[in-house]
């Protein structure tokens, strides 16, 4: 008798052992990396990484959650009015003149200068393509910062190209570089971006803006927008930043073909996201944005950002009915 | 007061960038549209054709109109009562019997034949007087679905929502594209595409057909000689849907063997209105047909798979897969849309096309093409055009060119563009004015023209898809660098080709990628301009697979001279830090290339955007404007990229850091090893 209960007893044991060892497996298995195939190490010589990229579900929340208003106003996207008018005016703004393609595009015929607009979303492109160059825009002759910012603002200004709700939101510089044998970087030309943002309803509207690049003796080299025009529609319930922030947990956060041990967000904030240029664009869509940093194999942490749609499903089916 | 430094030097790009008709970039059925209520139609009279010296089928005014979008062609085979026995069949409309006119309207396009009975060269004409091309189209809602007699669902895609009229004055211009087709540009745009007709007579025996042009009159006239053919004679301008497309409703011209389940199903189509629903037969199952393969360069063919199987859906002219002439191969797994893959045969005369699947597997076919190249030849000249870089200092107002031909044209710009109509060797200067003076800079034989010639560039793009499984980011890959290659490929701007190698190849470890068809040696390596989308290592790019037989290493990578000269990556692996440092590799500088993250992929209309951003071409409807290489790169991730924390870059061997496509800008030949890069932001908040 004694002998049949040890008996019983160790099954037991065993099954309980079993079932946790094969929950291990089961978790390490999705949680580690829930994208990648069965992959023979030897097909990959030295690829340590994933093939495809990779996503963590090790997210902390490093930051209180902002305030949830019931609703956000949704604005409707309005279908761009391209045609030939409108580009050759703004072609005009800048100087172009050449072939007319398209009602769309005007590119003078030494292929110099640029004017397109893309029908798909209204967004303007000026461009001149021998700048930035090494004997024109040279680091040495970039004006400062403020200076390309004060640039930038006047010219808008003065074309009226400042469309209301857009602000200064920052300088970026981009050099051509190259490396010396040592790995210390060469700049040899540039140009300064000054940044334009947007806001809606006080709200920022992420992708949407106005860039001027700025190249030497303070030349207004390159002009972009992705500026659509919206419609406001009235007043949609929001998810909470909390749900969102558990639908990003199950979602993961991307991290490209880096597989970070963590990663913390530590801003949360509402936004409108405006598509990319080449997109159609229904409607302005809300999104919490998630911000934070990953942490990789080596400790250094490199930043991250994700959006999670910030309207409820039954807000979406009824944005989409009427 | 003289200036200083007035000319430091003259920067001269020369292209070979013929006068040439401008070729449609992308695909001719795209602009069409269909037929919409607003259109305005314009009946034809019997002025418009020119007939009198080539028919002797007797025209006296009775006519029919064909719409398509918002334009209206009036083609008018005049014979009494034509137009009034009209039998309709889905969208095929025979009107008449000797001889009869068939026609089809099809989503995109307008096909139509013409049968004669008896000996009588046709011709009819397409009148296109623009002056009566008045359309209002409140288009604001596209695709409109209509129904016509037999219940079949015609869609129709109204052109843009934007352009309501043509004016009176607009322009027009009528060009063959790269295939031969006739396009029909209004204001500069693509509206109407014609395929470039042939005949065939009882026999099957082919007669080309050709189209006469008068731009003045604004007409078109197709005529051939058609002695010795047999009748009855259908000429029949449809190229490009040689051997599939089921569009006549039904699967006729197909032999079935194995059982498979064929039948034509009406909506969702890749092209046209049809589509054949094919069900494997249990085992092996093909359905074949014989096709003439003369001449042709590439074939392709649409396919979906609704219910996938573990074997493949092939096309081929052999059996089930093996060292056959060329294979399309849909490996088994579920394509929820429509996938065009194609291939490059070699084939020559009356060859068996043949579609093979295996089990029970089940899938949508549309859209089988076989593409015979047609690029114009003509009485053009083919002069050199050079572009001439003012680079003076101090501000001049005003400049005087002497190019050394004696040719005055455009000297008085900054920056012209210059034509050189004769071989020869030429001095260039320019004298540059401001308010304080003037200053000339002369440079002794600087232009160097010699007898044009044909020179082919080769392209190389590749992507992968569906790594061990499938895995959505890369799924892109594929489209992202098929498109790529497929516009490049069709590139040709006076004279200068894109030569490419393409196959959907399978290998042994699942991957399943768009890729060279010769993989020994690896194209890559000698391409002049390469595009990767796939898999990256720390030393190493994987074309396509995880087949060690199509590794690149980096040691084994050239670039400059000869070799490579330019490589664009969207590539998902990032090198190791470690490398980074070695720029005198350029492997080693390839993570700067790409756009850094898996997520780039994405997209899949990347690669179409980025040729047509290479080109000046026109993709999806919107045109671009010719950039050089890195600029395309940057702004079309620019246009793509949804996300804030994404990189692109570009990385080049000086002095290419301008380079255009060859035939659309300076394209570099021999560029030195010192390599420059730049990286930029996809988005920013």
């Amino acid at each position: 008798m004694v002998i049949e209960m040890e008996k019983k007893w160790f099954v037991g044991f065993f099954l309980v052992i079993l079932t946790i060892a094969l929950s291990l497996v089961f978790m390490l298995g999705i949680g580690s990396n829930p994208a990648a195939g069965s992959v023979d190490s030897s097909d990959f010589a030295n690829q340590n990484g994933d093939i495809a990229g990779s996503l963590s579900y090790q997210i902390d929340m490093n930051s209180s959650m902002p305030a949830n208003p019931e609703t956000i106003l949704v604005y409707k996207t309005n279908p761009p009015i391209v045609n030939k008018e409108t580009t050759l005016a703004l072609a005009k703004k800048f100087n172009v003149t050449g072939t007319l393609r398209g009602d769309c595009v005007v590119q003078s015929d030494d292929l110099m200068y640029g004017l397109e607009i893309l029908k798909i979303s209204g967004s303007t492109r000026y461009t001149n393509a021998n700048r930035p160059n090494e004997l024109m825009d040279s680091p040495n002759k970039l004006p400062s910062d403020k200076e390309a910012e004060r640039i930038a603002t006047q010219f808008l200004e003065g074309q009226d190209l400042f469309p209301k709700g857009a602000y200064f939101s920052g300088i970026e510089r981009y050099y051509v570089k190259s490396m010396d044998k040592n790995g210390n970087e060469i700049q040899h030309y540039g140009r300064i971006e000054v940044k334009y943002g947007r806001a809606l309803n006080n709200i920022k509207v992420i992708g949407s803006g106005i860039t001027v690049a700025i190249g030497g003796n303070g030349d207004i080299i390159e002009y972009s927008t992705i500026w659509r025009e919206y419609t406001p529609v009235k007043g949609f319930p929001l998810k909470s930043p909390e749900t969102a922030f558990a639908e990003l947990k199950k979602v993961g956060v991307k991290t490209g073909i880096e597989t970070p041990s963590r990663v913390t967000i530590n801003n949360v904030y509402l936004a409108y996201a405006s598509k990319a240029p080449a997109f159609e664009e229904d409607y302005l869509e809300p999104v919490w944005v998630f911000k934070g940093e990953k942490t990789m194999k080596d400790a250094q942490t490199r930043p991250v950002t994700e959006y999670i749609p910030a309207l409820t499903d039954d807000a979406v089916k009824s944005l989409s009915s009427s | 007061m003289r200036l200083r430094s007035l000319l430091p030097r003259i920067c001269i790009i020369i292209s070979l960038a013929l006068i040439f008709p401008v070729a449609a970039q992308d695909n001719p059925y795209r602009n069409a549209g269909g037929v919409t209520a607003a259109d305005i139609s314009v009946r034809i009279g019997p002025d418009g054709i020119a007939s009198s010296d080539m028919s002797s089928v007797t025209f006296n005014g009775a006519g029919y109109l064909h719409k398509i979008g918002r334009v209206t062609i009036g083609i008018i085979p005049q014979i009494a009562g034509l137009d009034t026995k009209s039998v309709t069949n889905g969208n095929t409309r025979i009107i008449g019997s000797e001889p009869s006119v068939r026609y089809e309207i099809y989503r995109d396009l307008i096909k139509e034949s013409v049968t004669l009975n008896g000996p009588a060269p046709v011709s009819y004409s397409y009148d296109l007087r623009l002056s009566d091309w008045i359309t209002n189209e409140p288009d604001l809602s596209r695709p409109e679905v209509s129904y016509d007699a037999n219940k079949t669902e015609i869609v129709t895609y109204p052109y843009t929502k934007q352009v309501t009229t043509y004016a009176k004055d607009s322009t027009i211009d009528i060009n063959p594209d790269r295939w031969g087709n006739l396009v029909v540009y209004v204001n500069g745009e693509d509206v109407v595409v014609m395929p470039k007709p042939f005949a065939l007579d009882a026999t099957g025996k082919r007669f080309e057909m050709e189209y006469t042009l008068n731009k003045e009159k604004k007409t078109i006239t197709v005529s051939g000689d058609l002695t010795g053919a047999k009748y009855p004679i259908t000429i029949d301008p449809t190229e490009r849907v040689t051997n599939g497309g089921f569009e006549t409703g039904d699967t006729s011209g197909w032999t079935s063997e194995g059982n498979p389940s064929l039948s034509v199903i009406s909506g969702g189509a890749n092209e046209g209105s049809y589509y054949c629903y094919y069900t494997g037969g249990g085992g092996y199952s093909r359905i074949y047909r014989t096709v003439d393969y003369t001449g042709v360069t590439s074939a392709s063919m649409a396919v979906k798979v609704f219910s996938p199987n573990t074997y493949d859906f092939v096309l081929s002219d052999g059996y089930w897969q093996g060292p056959w002439n060329f294979v399309i191969d849909f490996p088994g797994q579920q394509v929820t849309g429509w996938v065009t893959n194609s291939a490059t045969p070699t084939l020559s005369g009356d060859q068996s096309i043949q579609i093979w699947t295996y089990l029970n597997t089940q899938a949508g076919i549309d859209s089988i093409h076989a593409y015979i190249p047609d690029p114009p030849t003509g009485g053009f000249t083919c002069p050199f055009t050079a572009r001439f870089i003012d680079l003076s200092t101090n501000s001049p107002t005003s400049w005087s060119w002497n190019f050394g031909d004696g040719d005055s044209t455009n000297a008085t710009q900054q920056n012209p563009v210059h034509t050189y109509n004769s071989a020869g060797t030429y001095t260039v200067s320019l004298t540059a004015t401001n308010a304080d003076g003037s200053d000339t800079e002369t440079k002794v034989d600087y232009i160097s023209v010699t007898a044009p010639q044909q020179t082919t560039f080769t392209v190389f793009a590749e992507g992968v898809s569906d790594y061990h499984g499938g895995q959505p980011p890369l799924g892109s890959a594929v489209p992202l660098a098929s498109t790529f290659y497929q516009n490049i490929v069709g590139a040709n701007n006076g004279g200068i080709s894109w030569t490419g190698y393409a196959e959907f190849y399978n290998d042994d470890a699942g991957s399943k990628h768009w890729s060279v068809s010769e993989i020994f040696p690896i194209k890559a390596d000698n391409a002049d301009f390469a595009l990767f989308a796939g898999h990256g290592a720390n030393d190493r790019i994987y074309f396509g697979t995880s087949n060690s037989v199509l590794e690149l290493p980096r040691t084994d990578m050239q670039f400059g001279g000869s070799k490579l000269k330019w490589l664009t990556l969207s590539s998902c692996y990032i090198l190791d830090e470690d490398t980074q440092v070695n720029w005198h590799s350029v492997f080693n500088g390839l993570h700067i290339l790409n756009s850094y993250e898996t997520e780039g992929l994405l997209y899949d209309r990347q690669g179409g955007i980025y040729a047509a951003r290479l080109k000046g071409g026109i993709f999806e409807g919107q045109p671009y404007q010719v950039r050089n290489i890195r600029d395309a790169w940057r702004m079309t991730l620019e246009d793509t990229i949804d996300r804030t924390d994404y990189f692109g870059a570009s990385m080049w061997a000086e002095p290419c850091g301008n380079d255009y496509l060859p035939g659309y800008g300076s394209f570099c030949s021999a560029p030195s090893a010192s390599i420059q890069y730049e990286k930029f932001d996809c988005k920013t908040d």
